[in-house]
């Protein structure tokens, strides 16, 4: 049955070029929340009276699970609920309910959250009832059940616990050592541990510090996370989104020197998840299969019968798949370094050709990597130089030319919290290839300095500080808030908030009079650059031989002989290509191929 | 994308003069036939439309149109391929049949001849641009009789004809200085940055003496510097053009390919509030290139695309793989755990919508706020203003130039064309001497930014760098400077580096294409020179390599596969293990004191468990605490962690075998191991095992030789090889995506 079954080649190839420098995909995230139940967490704050610490929990947890099927959709979680009567759990712990099974999110999960929202410890207890007696290491031991029992491959794993007291096993120091025990036992699964509380009095001393540091772990310890709790949904989104390394890489400089670093994302284009098909009379997923058949004898193809072949200058040229994959194996892997260049000549905004990844290193493979690196950084800086490196981030992927960024440390001194990581940005440098010659007008009039000021007048007005995490893309917002809406059975779906749509009404009241000072300053009198643009355009046009000439009367024969078919649209192709039954896919290029391959036949 | 089309003629000399050199360097002639090949080269690779002679002279045979009307002039100059589009013929004859000349001939003749064709043949022609490429390094004598007529000859009949010259390093200026049209030739040089068809800036190269051929490494003969000065006087007598050493034939290729690839205009206006409308124009300046072909499928027989019929069908995931008719499927999405139906009307109806194409300013930011780390998707683009507006010229300018003195740039909303996703976009001043523009680049949203945080290096007491560490980094970075101080050229200048792996793909293409049957070699030199250390840079910092070796301590650690993180687990795991080793059971004896006995094997410290339960037991109860151990071993090995548990599983093992002995439960002990054998050598675990000795008792095996299987290593050899094939085939889709 699997020869049946290739691997799909067609692919939905719209954002496949960009992953391709991103990395693979090493196992699932997976966090476990466990959440003390006791009185104090439906209690009341003081201060911010209107959310129990438990509602404010389990909002930010929804709301965190709303983002997650937007950002990583495969990433599991699950919910502990410790300290209540009702028992649900693997080993039968006593005091644990297992409330939501360690999955991808789905929308019971999410319905099921939103219901939890509001509740009471009145409804909380006759739903799971409240004990005050409780064993932490029976909480740790049940989330190493969960973590074990999932078939998934994990990569990262977290256990994070919202709790009240900060010493729940007072004058029991074998149920305190019971726990350290489990605790360790995480740990050494890699689990990582992370206690908060929004308790103001809440401590670490007495208990947790033995539980959150892991001894062997290099992080330093950070004392007090409670300050972060102000915004807990972004405080959770960051602890659950795991920065993945996509890969590891040796770093030379030199033939002999040697370091290993490892590559992360800095930003990648979140796309809608692709449609998926389904079938209609069940509403399961339907997964697509190509299989290839020999057009003479019907007989299913091996991929060894499957050559790949482009066509030059009319010969046919044919390899074999490998020979491809290895036409691309070209440098050796890793980052080389070639020399410095200071940053200004070296960096430009319109070298631009792909997203940066950031580079930190890792003592695994190369111990003293980081003292080494460390090093480079600070002269890097100090020096105001980039170093120009070539760059094989695959052992086969083709080497591309990238320039080390050096990014120092920032503290934000009021939270201590980190603003930016140090380590390098790995900035992608454009080839020859990539350049295009972009025609200046010779003759461009200069702008006084008058108009110059006015300028400086107006964008002065109109300052504002830009942080990427202030704008959402409203078209992925609206796309999840349709779902959102279809899955959870909303009337309507939630309204987003778009921030791209520039507010012309502030941006008038604010500057409308510098606006108007600038026109003055730079259009002559009577100037409408609505009117003028379009007259030019049609003008413009006009003069280059009219409109596009329609499909349906043009000559194809005439096209092809006189090399012109690369003027017509893509549609207009692919409707020659339905007239005379040829079979073009593909991009421009291939389709006229196709359409003039045709026709030479046919001659 | 439009595509500008051309007419060259491609001018080379064979002569004699081209074929000598000093030891140690090429021959003219071989170099200016690589860089020949490697212009044909690219033309056909780009799908370039150009049309393409080539005159050769210096030839024994002499075939032109001028020669048939004149017996006397024109001689040993032949039309070796009448202009048409660029094919493999062409490559195959400058590759394999072109042979060095036995004779000599005057390059004016040989130009004039070139000139000639262009006229005859391009005339009714619509061209963009009209070219001769002249091959030569001037060693033959010539006759400038006629100069200025042929001066003329690139600009009669309103038909401008550029010339470009490749051959020896021409330093214009001396020259200039020191021939007659002096005044001319500095005109011509202020006038440089304005125009770019004029001369490009010639930088000396302070190792290089002007008068010796770098080339060639020969001194120049001053028959060469007289052709040189001929050519000067051209430029200078108004032919357009440029110059290119040999050496720079990287430069040269881009040179001409640049102008064959222009982006297409995207016309809008740059809008700010409900007032103000910049009419604007924006073209891609940077975008990554991509191989103008993909691979399509053909049988591997025929080698016919049609003999290849995709079939695609639709199976549910059940066990039959139950196939879904294509009426039957719809269109959904997964919304996490669930599926929700969607249909594209639905889409349709409720998918964010855009009104039209529009670039509207959100407000001005500090230009620090953008770092080049932000930026995403693959391009940059130029906003100019529209051509032929000057109050839009204007307006563009005072508001860069504005922003430019702010230290500000404009965050703006990008909409391609109606009905596709807004973008969010920097438009960054850029201000160069004659041209004032916006850089457009995309910027994330929230949703696309990772947040990336580590560990400070500062608080990292054990990774602080002394300060002789320090100084030796800093001598390295000097002493491996690539910019254009000290007069000598910047080195890997991204306007002029090829995309190697381009380079690889056009010669394994064209090598397939002469040689249908042969296998592929490997890169060749001046593809693999382009990304490699530059020499001259190695040699300089080689000392200061070896300082920063030498103080810094670096230890590679021992990788049996590299892609396998868990190993590097594993290593450190066990380091640590053999020195814990002895104390860990010390430290056992102590705590047992305070510790409530032990009752059985757990998990958490088997070994030690063990150990503790042994000391009290007696007859039957030491095979059940034997069968305990072995219990929670095999429940490691069957752990969805167990690589991880590596360490507890040596431990516990070594235990196992070290209290055998004594407690005469060798046999047990023993066919255990073999019981685990098979489980053990599908795990990662035998190299570890066997440095760890660990091996039936008395059985004379080694560990070495117990823990292998000559089955089961060929078995794991081939998982390994079926991994990276799946692997490539993934690559291999998103490449011909």
């Amino acid at each position: 049955m699997t020869e049946r079954f290739y691997a799909d080649d067609e692919g939905d190839g719209s954002e496949e070029e960009e992953t391709l420098a991103i990395g693979q995909f090493g196992g699932r995230d997976s966090v476990i929340f466990a959440i003390d139940c006791c009185r104090e967490m439906f209690e009341l704050d003081g201060e911010n009276s209107e959310d129990t610490p438990f509602n404010r929990i389990i909002e930010a947890i929804h709301d965190m699970y709303l983002n997650k099927i937007i950002t990583s959709d495969k990433d599991l979680h699950g919910i502990i609920f410790f300290g209540t009567k009702k028992n649900n759990s693997s080993s039968d712990f006593s005091n644990i309910y297992v409330w939501q099974k360690l999955d991808i999110p789905s929308v019971k999960s999410i319905t099921d959250l939103r219901d939890m929202q509001k509740i009471n410890a009145a409804d909380f207890d006759t739903q799971f009832g409240n004990e005050s007696n409780k064993q932490m290491s029976e909480v740790f031991w049940e989330s190493l059940n969960m973590l074990s029992a999932t078939s998934y491959k994990l990569a990262a794993k977290s256990l994070i616990v919202f709790t009240w007291n900060d010493n729940p096993h007072f004058g029991d120091n074998n149920a305190k050592k019971r726990a350290k025990t489990k605790a360790q036992d995480l740990h050494d699964h890699d689990v990582d541990i992370q206690v908060m509380s929004f308790n103001k009095n809440f401590k670490y001393e007495p208990f947790y510090k033995d539980i959150i540091s892991d001894p062997d772990s290099e992080d330093p310890f950070n004392e007090n996370p409670i300050d972060c709790i102000q915004n807990l949904y972004s405080f959770l989104l960051k602890k659950c989104t795991k920065q993945r390394t996509s890969s590891r890489i040796p770093l030379f400089i030199g033939d002999d020197i040697e370091i290993s670093v490892g590559v992360y994302t800095v930003a990648r284009r979140t796309t809608k998840t692709a449609a998926i098909s389904i079938d209609s009379s069940s509403n399961q997923e339907a997964k697509r299969s190509t299989n290839f058949i020999d057009t003479n004898t019907g007989e299913i193809l091996l991929p060894s019968d499957i050559k790949l072949m482009q066509t030059w200058a009319g010969k046919e040229i044919v390899f074999e798949k490998e020979e491809i994959q290895n036409m691309r194996k070209i440098g050796k892997h890793g980052l080389h370094v070639l020399g410095f260049k200071p940053r200004s000549a070296a960096v430009k905004a319109w070298y631009h050709v792909r997203n940066s990844q950031f580079i930190y290193p890792n003592e695994e493979r190369v111990k003293g990597s980081t003292t080494l690196f460390h090093a480079l950084l600070v002269k890097c800086l100090a020096k105001d130089v980039v170093a120009i490196c070539s760059y094989t981030a695959r052992p086969n992927s083709p080497p591309r030319c990238v320039a080390l960024l050096a990014q120092d440390e920032e503290i934000n001194p009021e939270t201590s919290e980190q603003i930016t990581p140090p380590g390098f940005y790995v900035i992608f440098l454009p080839f020859a290839d990539d350049i295009r010659e972009v025609d200046f007008e010779p003759e461009q009039p200069k702008p006084t300095n008058e108009q110059i000021e006015a300028a400086e007048n107006l964008v002065r007005k109109l300052k504002f500080t830009y942080n990427p995490e202030s704008f959402d893309n409203p078209a992925i917002q609206t796309h999840y808030k349709n779902l959102e809406a279809m899955a959870l059975e909303k009337e309507q779906p939630d309204k987003i908030d778009d921030h791209t749509k520039p507010d012309t009404e502030i941006i008038d009241k604010k500057a409308g009079a510098y606006i108007q000072a600038f026109k003055q300053a730079v259009f002559p009198p009577g100037y409408d650059p609505l009117k003028k643009a379009t007259k030019h355009k049609s003008s413009s046009t006009a003069s280059k031989g009219g409109k596009k000439p329609k499909e349906d009367m043009v000559d194809v024969k005439e096209y092809v002989s006189q090399g012109k078919l690369g003027k017509l649209t893509v549609q207009g192709l692919k409707e020659i290509c339905r007239k005379y039954n040829i079979k073009g896919t593909g991009k421009k290029a291939d389709i006229i191929q196709a359409i003039e391959d045709h026709f030479t036949q046919v001659r | 994308m439009a595509r500008a089309k051309e007419a060259i003629v491609f001018c080379l000399d064979i002569g004699l003069g081209m074929q000598t050199a000093a030891p140690g360097y090429p021959t003219a002639y071989d170099s200016a036939v690589k860089v020949l090949s490697m212009l044909i080269q690219r033309k056909i690779f780009s799908e370039s439309k150009d049309e393409v002679a080539l005159v050769l002279f210096g030839c024994e045979e002499t075939a032109n149109r001028l020669a048939d009307t004149d017996d006397n002039s024109y001689q040993n100059v032949s039309l070796a391929y009448p202009l048409g589009n660029v094919s493999f013929d062409l490559l195959e004859y400058i590759s394999y049949s072109l042979k060095p000349g036995t004779k000599v001939a005057d390059f004016l003749d040989a130009v004039t001849v070139s000139l000639d064709i262009l006229y005859n043949e391009t005339k009714s022609k619509k061209l963009n641009c009209r070219r001769i490429v002249l091959f030569t390094n001037f060693s033959h004598e010539f006759s400038n009789d006629s100069l200025d007529g042929i001066i003329g000859g690139f600009s009669a009949d309103g038909m401008d004809i550029d010339l470009c010259v490749i051959g020896p390093e021409i330093d214009i200026e001396t020259i200039g200085l020191n021939g007659k049209d002096e005044t001319n030739d500095e005109e011509s040089l202020k006038d440089e940055p304005s125009t770019s068809t004029s001369l490009p800036k010639r930088r000396k190269l302070n190792h290089f003496n002007p008068s010796i051929d770098p080339n060639t490494g020969k001194p120049k003969t001053c028959q060469q510097m007289a052709g040189e000065k001929v050519v000067t006087k051209m430029f200078n007598g108004g032919v357009n053009g440029e110059c290119y050493s040999f050496s720079q034939a990287t430069k040269a290729v881009t040179g001409f390919e640049k102008k064959s690839v222009r982006s297409a205009a995207w016309k809008c206006h740059l809008t700010l509030g409900s007032e103000l409308a910049i009419p604007c124009v924006a073209y891609a300046k940077t975008k990554e290139a991509k191989l103008k072909q993909t691979w399509k499928k053909c049988h591997a027989k025929t080698h016919k695309t049609a003999d290849i019929t995709v079939n695609q069908f639709y199976h549910v995931e059940d066990d039959q793989h139950t196939e879904v008719e294509k009426e039957n499927i719809g269109k959904g999405y997964k919304y996490g755990k669930d599926i929700i139906p969607f249909s594209s009307e639905d889409d349709k109806q409720m998918k964010y919508a855009t009104e039209g194409k529009s670039l509207s300013i959100l407000g001005f930011t500090d230009i620090d706020n953008v770092p080049p780390n932000l930026f995403v998707d693959d391009q940059a683009l130029f906003v100019l203003p529209e051509s032929g507006d000057n109050a839009s010229c204007t307006s563009l300018s005072a508001m860069v130039l504005g922003l430019q003195k702010q230290h500000l740039c404009a965050i703006a909303c990008y909409i391609y064309r109606k009905g596709t996703n807004p973008k969010l976009v920097a438009l960054i001043p850029h201000i160069t001497e004659d041209n004032i523009c916006f850089v457009m680049i995309g910027l994330p949203f929230s949703e696309d930014v990772r947040t990336l945080s580590f560990a400070s290096l500062k608080d990292r007491k054990a990774h602080q760098p002394s300060d002789k560490q320090l100084q030796v980094m800093d001598e390295l970075i000097d002493s491996m400077d690539l910019s254009d101080k000290s007069n000598s050229a910047e080195l890997y200048p991204p306007e002029h580096m090829l995309n190697p792996y381009f380079q690889h793909t056009f010669q394994a293409l064209y090598r397939r294409s002469q040689n249908p049957n042969a296998a592929l070699t490997h890169t060749s030199d001046n593809v693999s020179t382009l990304l490699k250390p530059n020499n001259d840079v190695m040699e300089r910092s080689r000392v200061k390599l070896e300082h920063v070796q030498s103080s810094f301590s670096l230890q590679k650690q021992v990788w049996k596969k590299d892609a396998d993180l868990k190993e590097a687990w594993k290593k450190v795991d066990i380091d640590q293990a053999d020195t814990q080793g002895s104390s860990s059971i010390s430290g056992l004896q102590i705590a047992q004191i305070s510790v409530p006995t032990v009752e059985k094997v757990g998990t958490v410290s088997p070994d030690s468990d063990f150990i503790a339960l042994l000391s009290n037991a007696e007859g039957s109860a030491i095979e059940e605490i034997f069968k305990q151990l072995q219990k929670k071993i095999e429940e490691f090995l069957g752990d969805p962690f167990a690589t991880r548990l590596e360490n507890k599983i040596i431990v516990s093992l070594k235990t196992l075998i070290n209290h055998a002995q004594k407690h005469n439960q060798r046999d047990n002990v023993n066919k255990f191991l073999h019981q685990i054998k098979l489980r053990v050598l599908k795990m990662p675990f035998r190299a570890s095992f066997v440095e760890n000795n660990i091996a039936p008792i008395d059985e004379s095996v080694s560990a070495e030789h117990f823990w292998s299987d000559g089955d089961r290593a060929a078995d794991r050899q081939e998982d390994e090889e079926q991994e990276d094939d799946e692997q490539g085939a993934d690559e291999l889709l998103d490449m011909m995506d």
